[in-house]
């Protein structure tokens, strides 16, 4: 799309009007956030089986992880949710300095987190928690076996909530060089927007993993 | 019919000529041309899924292992199992048909997310590769299904590669899902209700919504595996207390869907087909589309018939059973609806209307044959036996390949602007009925008699239908390499087909044939469904 | 200008996202301090409850479902349909072994 004058309203060449495009952005997004959400239930459902099959061992093995910690990278985590609800609604009123801040602060929020959660599993590989790739299972509560299933799930959840973090992350820095040009309104408007969904939902799902693997067994 | 309407003079700009090069086809953006690219790919994955079954085909001719040692045998079937399943049957009618023609169907200038169209064939053809890469890096021996423990803890071969290709092209169905949905909610042209819509446009729309739901189930059951095999995170590991009957739940999850991921499409082409060649409004025409909807949903709670004797809970298996027999009804009415639009019609047999012919009485059986196996107790007999080959070997080869020949023949005037030669298809059609039925039906009786599934070697027995089966074989083979060839001399020697050469209706016959790049100067006004035949000039 | 009406979100909502953003820290302080009370076999129902009206209020507010258009809100409607069923019916195996 070629640069134009502000207030030009563009429509990519396939629809008829700005309106139908902002449908189908936003319709398009909200199917993909369907597979995703799809795609974590699986692994969800896999720790449900088990934690139903090994209820007191999954227990005390999840009394081992830094929950204040993670309680406190959940408030992180929360407040990035707001932070870019905030640019949405900037940047739909045209406010560009302040969509912009809005973003950055998200970014910034969301790099933190994954500072602390990698200060977590740092901690975690030290204490020889981190069962696999040939390092030695220091776990000392009961049935060690099935603890090491526990902390699989473990890495494997929050594994991959980070892999969507760093997803979004990418995203949300894109978005805010678009911000920062600022090229078409209604344009960014929508693209921030749709970033801004998927943040939403990494933050959905960090609250699930949290919920699942830190709290329920306490 | 005096006049040849079926030809006509070729339009002067179309799509096939709006630009050249390279580039022009593999940075392009325009729905018809990415049909085409993945027409090319998807036919090259056939023939590839095509010659292990002929290395199959071939050691079975003798009960003893001769041709090939059992662990070439089992890896000649993984492969066969997972190109014919992800490379080419998933992907087929969507991709291709689907993308030439959900636009052109709905009366838009192209789907709703041009450039994620052209990302999703990239992402099939990435894939792709990593298949290709696990065919000659070694193989796989773990059949299509990927079971684990075996999998993930013994298996030898590039499983991870090929887990890695089904993962990737995985994406591709859900880029394409997401976009065929969000086209058809929201780029219908003016007048153009739901009930207008051809049965075609529903069946994507369905198959779309089973792509976006349980396509992602698999992914993450791949990368569980993927972790599990190449990390050492236990997951299914019983050793670590993990199940291998969770994977097989997650697995099906997604793996019964995808049944019908492969056969909806199909039946939105044979309505098209049976309703032009009955030149009659399709029968029930609401209860048509409902049952593809039906069909969809209860697809989604039966996935359990492939675990009976796995070791899930004799309960779950007593009720996945029913749910399953629920699955036949609306599949019933489909049938009898297509029966009922072909009564008292004026039945013109060229070759589209063969091809689908050949699919009903194909899915027919193999639906029938579904509820035998869907029997808790019948199953425990069959399961693993040449019966549940044959099953879906109707299905996804006499019910699916044939419909998508069909279209294939159906639109191929549409897509290229010539005439393919109509006897030779017609003789196509014969040879692929007749020697479908003599490969597959005598497995039938093999399963029935137990011979079991997955093995290179038989008791003698059983050679005279194993040998039976292998002519068959190559019948097929001569019946699907026909097309091939005069497809392929059709696009140079063939008459200019016109704008409408069956007298269909529905709106992608109202464009020239090939269509204008931007398929219609103006958005059409659609003023009735997309049958009215009665309506008949 | 730049949105569909229905999407909007007027200068008036700030307000909501942040006095929402305090209830979602008020509930996770309360599934939090939940943990030290001994609630037996209501522990985890409840620590799920406060987990799942987290979501809701996120869904809702930040991700502007209750603005959305009926389709869109029948999207959301179904991936939770689609989750029930595969944990049902899974569960319908693990729970009668
Ligand atoms: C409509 C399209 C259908 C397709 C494409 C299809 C395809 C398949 C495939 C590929 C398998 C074998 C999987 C494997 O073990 O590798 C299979 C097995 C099975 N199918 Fe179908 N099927 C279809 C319809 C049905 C229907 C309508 C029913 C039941 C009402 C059914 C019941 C079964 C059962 C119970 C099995 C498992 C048999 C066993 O492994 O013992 N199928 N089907
Ligand atoms: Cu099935």
């Amino acid at each position: 799309m070629t640069r134009t004058p502000e207030h030009t309203v563009i429509v990519a060449h396939q629809f008829e009007n700005l309106e139908q495009q902002f449908d189908a952005d936003l319709l398009g997004m909200w199917l993909f956030l369907v597979t995703e959400a799809l795609l974590f239930s699986g692994a969800f459902l896999a720790l449900a089986v088990y934690y139903h099959q090994y209820h007191d061992t999954f227990s005390a093995a999840a009394r081992e992880l830094h929950w204040l910690l993670a309680g406190a990278n959940s408030v992180i985590l929360l407040t990035s949710g707001l932070a870019v609800a905030l640019a949405e609604q900037a940047a739909d009123q045209g406010r560009r300095r302040a969509a912009l801040l809005g973003l950055l602060a998200t970014i910034a929020l969301g790099l933190v987190f994954l500072a602390i959660k990698g200060y977590e599993y740092h901690s975690e590989y030290q204490a020889g928690l981190m069962p696999f790739l040939q390092q030695p299972f220091a776990y000392d509560g009961p049935n060690p076996h099935n603890a090491m299933l526990f902390y699989n799930f473990y890495f494997v959840l929050t594994g991959l909530h980070a892999a969507h973090m760093v997803i979004g992350l990418a995203v949300l820095m894109v978005i805010a060089v678009l911000t920062w040009r600022w090229r078409d309104g209604a344009r960014v408007a929508r693209q921030v927007r749709i970033a801004g969904l998927y943040w939403a939902f990494v933050d959905i799902v960090w609250v699930l993993v949290y919920c699942s693997l830190y709290l329920v067994g306490r | 019919m005096i006049r040849d309407v079926r030809t006509g003079p070729a339009p002067r700009h179309h799509y096939l000529n709006a630009g050249h090069g390279l580039a022009s086809w593999f940075l392009t953006k325009d729905h018809k041309r990415i049909a085409w690219l993945y027409f090319v790919s998807i036919t090259g994955f056939f023939f590839l899924g095509g010659l292990a079954a002929t290395l199959i085909r071939l050691e079975l001719i003798t009960p003893n292992g001769d041709l090939l040692s059992s662990d070439a045998y089992n890896r000649l079937f993984s492969l066969h199992g997972i190109v014919m399943v992800w490379f080419f049957l998933i992907p087929s009618i969507p991709t291709t048909f689907g993308n030439f023609l959900l636009p052109l169907m709905v009366g838009a200038r192209d789907l709703a997310f041009p450039r994620l169209n052209l990302l999703s064939w990239y992402v099939y053809i990435i894939g792709g590769l990593f298949t290709l890469i696990a065919a000659v890096a070694g193989g796989i021996d773990t059949g299509w299904t990927f079971y684990t423990p075996y999998s993930t803890l013994f298996a030898n071969g590039a499983v991870l590669a090929a887990a890695t290709g089904v993962f990737i092209v995985g994406f591709s169905s859900i880029l394409t899902g997401i976009n065929f949905i969000v086209t058809v909610h929201t780029m219908r042209a003016p007048g153009l209700t739901w009930f207008r819509l051809p049965l075609f446009v529903w069946a994507q729309y369905a198959t779309s919504l089973v792509m976006v739901l349980a396509t992602p189930v698999l992914s993450v059951t791949l990368v569980l595996l993927a972790v599990e095999r190449v990390f050492g995170v236990g997951i299914f590991d019983p050793s670590l207390g993990g199940d291998p009957v969770l994977f097989e739940h997650l697995f099906w999850f997604y793996s019964h869907p995808a049944v019908y991921i492969m056969i909806l499409p199909a039946m939105g082409v044979v309505s098209e087909v049976v309703s032009c060649f009955a030149h009659k409004r399709i029968f029930g025409y609401r209860v048509m589309a409902f049952s593809i909807l039906a069909i969809a949903l209860f697809g989604f709670l039966v996935w359990g018939h492939h675990m009976f004797v796995s070791g899930q809970s004799i309960y779950a298996g007593v009720a996945f059973s029913l749910l399953s027999f629920l699955v036949s009804v609306p599949s019933a009415i489909k049938i009898f609806n297509w029966l009922a639009t072909l009564y008292k019609g004026h039945v013109r047999f060229d070759a589209p209307m063969l091809f689908a012919m050949s699919f009903l009485g194909l899915f027919l059986i193999g639906g029938l044959t579904g509820v035998f196996v869907a029997t808790l107790a019948l199953d425990v007999q069959m399961h693993d036996t040449y019966f549940v080959v044959a099953h879906f070997h109707y299905i996804m080869v006499g019910g699916a390949v044939s419909a998508y020949m069909a279209a294939l023949h159906f639109w191929w005037p549409k897509i290229t602007g010539r005439l393919y030669p109509e006897m030779w298809a017609r003789v196509s059609a014969i040879i692929v009925f007749a020697g479908f039925n003599l490969t597959f039906f005598p497995q039938y009786i093999l399963g029935w008699a137990g011979m079991p599934r997955r093995y290179h070697a038989y008791v003698e027995d059983f050679q005279l239908l194993n040998v039976f089966s292998s002519a068959g074989a190559s019948m097929l083979a001569v019946g699907y390499l026909l097309p091939l060839i005069y497809l392929l001399w059709s696009l140079r020697y063939g008459a200019h087909a016109s704008a409408n050469p069956w007298n269909a209706r529905g709106l992608e016959w109202t464009v020239p044939s090939p269509p204008p790049e931007e398929n219609f100067e103006r958005p059409p006004r659609v003023e009735h469904e997309a049958y009215a035949y009665d309506t008949d000039a | 200008m730049s949105r569909p009406r229905h999407d909007r979100t007027p200068a008036s909502a700030t307000g909501r996202f942040v006095a929402l953003y305090v209830v979602l820290l008020v509930l996770l302080a309360a599934n939090m301090a939940g943990t030290l009370l001994s609630l037996g076999p209501w522990a985890i129902p409840a620590r799920l409850a406060v987990a799942a009206g987290m979501v809701a209020v996120i869904a809702t507010t930040f991700m502007r479902l209750r603005q959305g258009t009926v389709l869109v809100r029948l999207v959301a409607v179904m991936s939770l349909l689609w989750i029930l069923f595969l944990f049902v019916l899974t569960f319908a195996d693990f729970l009668t072994r």
